[in-house]
Formats: C-alpha cells, sequence, structure tokens
C-alpha cells in the first residue's frame, strides 16, 4: 500500500472531520426570547434615526439646528427605553 | 387585543427563530469568519426581524429565509463599512470534537493538528466556494435554499461544494503526506 493512498481522506473521513469542525461552532444556548428583550430596549434608538419623520425633514434645515434637535430626540429615546424619569 | 397581538407575534417570531437561527448563523459565519462577530451579527439580525416582524408576516412561509438572510447581508455589510479593512483569518485553537479518533494519544494529535487545518482551510477558501459550503455544512440547507441565497442555479450550487470538498481533502492529504515524510526522514 503506497504512502500516498494511505494519506486518502475519503468522504467519510471528511465527514467525520466536518462533523467535528461543526461541533466546536455551535452556538451559544440562544433564546428567541432575549432577542425579543433586547428588541424593545434597542428599537427606538434605531427607528428614531432610520424612519422618524424628523430624520427626513431635517435634510431641509440647517446642520447645526439638525444636530441639536437630533441630538434632543435621541435622548428622550433613550431616556424612554430605559425608563428613565425625564427629570434626569 | 393588544395584548393578543403581543402575544401572537412573539409565538410568531419565536418558530421563525427556531427554523432559522442555524442557517443565518452559517451565513454570518462564513462572511466574517470569527464566532464572536457572527454572533452579534445574528442577534443584530433578529432584533431587525423583530422590529418589522410585520412584513415577515405578508411574505410567504417557504420566502422567510431569503428575507431574513437579506436582512443578515445588510448587518454584514454596516458592519464591514464600519472597519477600515477586512477582518484576516486567525488560526484558531479550539477544543476540538475528537472522540471519532479513538484513545491513541498520538492520533488524537493528528486529528487535532488536522482539524486546526481544516478551519484554515475552509475559512480561506474563495467567497464563491466557502459560503455554499459553510451554508450545507452548518446551515443545513439545500442546495436549492443556497441557491436562492447567492443567486445562482442549484447545479452550481452543488459544483461549488463539491469543488470546496475537494479542495478541503486536497490540503489536509498533502499536510499528512508533509507530517508522514518528517517521520520517515
Amino acid at each position: 500500500m503506497s504512502d500516498k493512498f494511505m494519506n486518502k481522506i475519503d468522504d467519510n473521513k471528511l465527514d467525520s472531520l466536518l462533523t467535528g469542525w461543526t461541533k466546536a461552532y455551535e452556538l451559544p444556548d440562544y433564546q428567541a426570547e432575549q432577542i425579543r428583550r433586547l428588541a424593545k430596549r434597542s428599537s427606538p434608538r434605531t427607528e428614531i434615526m432610520q424612519d422618524n419623520w424628523w430624520f427626513k425633514f431635517s435634510t431641509n434645515l440647517s446642520d447645526t439646528v439638525a444636530q441639536a434637535v437630533q441630538s434632543w430626540m435621541c435622548y428622550g429615546a433613550v431616556q424612554e427605553s430605559y425608563n428613565i424619569p425625564t427629570s434626569l | 387585543m393588544n395584548e393578543h397581538y403581543q402575544k401572537d407575534n412573539s409565538s410568531f417570531f419565536d418558530n421563525v427563530y427556531r427554523r432559522h437561527y442555524r442557517a443565518v448563523y452559517a451565513y454570518l459565519l462564513s462572511r466574517v469568519k470569527k464566532v464572536d462577530i457572527a454572533v452579534d451579527l445574528l442577534q443584530d439580525t433578529f432584533v431587525k426581524v423583530w422590529n418589522h416582524i410585520d412584513d415577515l408576516r405578508n411574505i410567504l412561509q417557504e420566502h422567510h429565509i431569503y428575507w431574513i438572510i437579506n436582512v443578515a447581508r445588510n448587518c454584514f455589510n454596516d458592519h464591514h463599512r464600519r472597519l477600515s479593512s477586512r477582518v484576516e483569518t486567525e488560526p484558531i485553537n479550539y477544543d476540538w470534537d475528537i472522540a471519532f479518533c479513538g484513545d491513541d494519544p498520538y492520533q488524537q494529535l493528528l486529528t487535532k493538528e488536522t482539524m486546526n487545518l481544516l478551519d484554515q482551510t475552509i475559512h480561506s477558501l474563495p467567497d464563491k466556494l466557502r459560503i455554499p459550503f459553510i451554508l450545507s455544512v452548518m446551515g443545513e440547507l439545500s442546495s436549492s435554499e443556497i441557491a436562492g441565497i447567492i443567486g445562482c442555479p442549484p447545479g452550481t450550487v452543488r459544483y461549488r461544494i463539491s469543488m470546496a470538498r475537494k479542495l478541503i481533502a486536497q490540503s489536509i492529504e498533502a499536510h499528512m503526506d508533509c507530517r508522514h515524510g518528517d517521520i520517515l526522514a
């Protein structure tokens, strides 16, 4: 039997190696519920930057005014998402 | 009414998540090559899915995976834009599951070496081979599903997967030949 033949990787051997490889990359135990909870915290910030009417409307204002109001709105969104009292 | 709708949305989302997270994770891993980044992007992807759950409800169930992979692709593109340079492949040393190779310590050492090589070879495959290959092996998707994701015929997907397998096998064989040569020398 030649060395070359001994070192041949057949389909079964490759599949065994790939099974071990896949297992090493297995995901941590992620729950859909965690994702939903995370989404509730992060969505206002994302939405306000991307979909809010202000974001589109502000393009017609000067940069300084737009930035100032945007910062104020984002601050409001963060307060809301973490239930921080307005007085803070 | 609102509470019922929320509950309904939650179970719909949980179902979608359970059915597709593995494939989405495989897709992201095939793009970023790093577990921690892939996991972060997986989370970002499903947060977006949850935020647009009503849009997903209007799509046929068999098309859900393509819609979600598109979301994942956008997450990956955002991530890629944020980085000034491409993430390079780094050799990793996982605690490989080598139960299949028996108790012989020498055999175990060889297998661990082979696993590291396998990992490096997979991650250094060109995109067009690596992405369908990982989607198939890790994401457990069929060639038609992969074809829908990467936008080419299922036959091409099958060819690319078999090409990837061939290159991986050749790389391991070459490594084993070298190892064998070293021992004999």
